[in-house]
């Protein structure tokens, strides 16, 4: 059975199937490909400066090594954040039950969408049917694979369908007017008459 | 660091500005279990003539190549496999992998099936969006429901000033924007009816713009979109 979207909505429990929503479905793609003479299609490959060493595409391994450059396997690496805590794992949100809330529209605008799925309803609550169907936004958690990260997830229904957005916020904050401090009281240039004979 | 471009506001008024991207999520990075730091490297894995692509034309029965994959070991280049990959530069290979000295690059277009519908010169598409030209305010105003229930906002730009003067310049359209409760559409060309491309063959956006200000302060942002909310259609059914 196809994973899915699992959300809990004031103890009301829905379910969707998830179809990855992009621009090559709806319009097409365009590709930029490199041809020989022939006609032929052709590869990227790498030629080191010294011209010694040709490298087909396939030929670059990405490794972690430590200080000694002893390989790290990727099932012993640990990520640390900036202050060097170490970040614990989140398990995929997919068939777990993720809680729903209701946000304004507007928050919307205050995240950047990443990723867009198409939702096949396998299970809709009655009262998140009606809530979608009136126009409420939802938000809640999503993680696609085990990770690092969990990401902020909203469901929004249209004439199209049912619809999840995943981004993260924007962290825009507001600009303000740099105003200059207002001049001392006490501000001894302009206390007596203009001193011409110091120019 | 910002970059600039020129917008016009509802009074015909352009004037160049910053604008920055979202803040890039905080850095983490690797340890061992140890908490040694661990960095990404690049290696060599395979060197010409050791490729899958070379053996297989050294051998085309797999039979044979099995066997001296068994008794020689002609995938390993053993003076440079494992070592850090040294400065590179990108080469494109033609048949049996040699460099080619004359290519063509050619745009592909394919429809919602991933089938090519037409193959051309690759032409490079320049930037809709500069400091010298100005970007047209089109007057055409979207609520934000629509906007919102319509298009994956897939990047984001907030635009800044660079002076007292585009202070109030933008703190006025910020105003505009939130007293009417919608966002301006925004596009490049004459008119505002180009798609904004920020940078040489870069990806081609329609943008919203959104304002919201008080008494000293604003926030603008331009929206910007390249996928609707819309069910892809179903595939043509052939007999």
């Amino acid at each position: 059975m196809a994973r899915a979207l699992v959300f809990n909505h004031g103890g009301e429990v829905s379910r969707f199937g998830l179809t990855k929503h992009a621009r090559e479905k709806l319009y097409g793609g365009r590709k930029r490909v490199v041809v020989d003479e022939q006609g032929r299609e052709c590869e990227r490959g790498l030629l080191s400066e010294d011209g010694s060493l040709l490298l087909p595409p396939g030929s670059v391994a990405m490794m972690y090594v430590d200080e000694q450059l002893d390989v790290v396997e990727r099932a012993d690496l640990r990520t640390v954040d900036e202050a060097g805590t170490v970040v614990e794992r989140v398990g995929s949100t997919l068939d777990k039950e993720v809680p729903l809330r209701p946000v304004p529209l507007e928050t919307l605008l205050d995240y950047v969408t990443s990723l867009v799925y198409l939702l096949d309803p396998e299970a809709l609550g009655p009262d998140l049917a009606a809530a979608l169907a009136r126009g409420e936004l939802f938000q809640g958690v999503f993680a696609y694979t085990d990770g690092f990260e969990l990401q902020d997830l909203f469901v929004l229904q249209n004439d199209e369908g049912i619809w999840a957005l995943v981004g993260r916020p924007t962290g825009f904050e507001w600009l303000r007017r740099a105003v200059p401090p207002p001049a001392p009281e006490d501000d001894a240039l302009f206390e007596d008459d203009l001193d011409f004979g110091m120019l | 660091m910002p970059r600039f471009f020129a917008i016009t506001d509802e009074r015909q008024r352009d004037s160049r500005v910053g604008y920055e991207g979202p803040r890039r999520p905080a850095r983490r990075s690797f340890v061992n279990g140890a908490g040694a730091p661990v960095a990404n490297a690049r290696l060599v894995k395979a060197t010409e003539g050791h490729d899958p692509a070379a053996l297989l034309r050294r051998h085309p029965d797999p039979e044979a190549l099995a066997q001296a994959l068994l008794a020689g070991d002609p995938e390993l280049d053993l003076e440079n496999v494992g070592r850090r990959l040294p400065d590179v530069s990108q080469v494109w290979l033609g048949e049996e992998g040699k460099i080619l000295y004359a290519a063509r690059a050619l745009k592909v277009v394919l429809d919602t099936q991933g089938n090519e519908t037409s193959r051309e010169d690759f032409v490079d598409v320049e930037a809709t969006v500069a400091e010298e030209v100005a970007l047209p305010w089109s007057g055409r105003l979207l609520p934000v429901e629509r906007v919102v229930r319509s298009f994956a906002l897939v990047q984001k730009l907030q635009l800044r000033h660079i002076n007292g003067l585009t202070f109030d310049f933008l703190h006025q359209i910020a105003r505009l924007l939130q007293e009417k409760r919608q966002l301006l559409l925004v596009g490049a060309g004459e008119r505002g009816a180009r798609p904004l491309i920020f940078s040489r063959n870069g990806s081609p956006y329609r943008g919203f713009l959104e304002g919201r200000a008080d008494d000293d302060g604003f926030l603008l942002v331009l929206h910007l979109s390249n996928l609707e909310l819309k069910r892809p259609a179903a595939p043509a059914v052939t007999p």
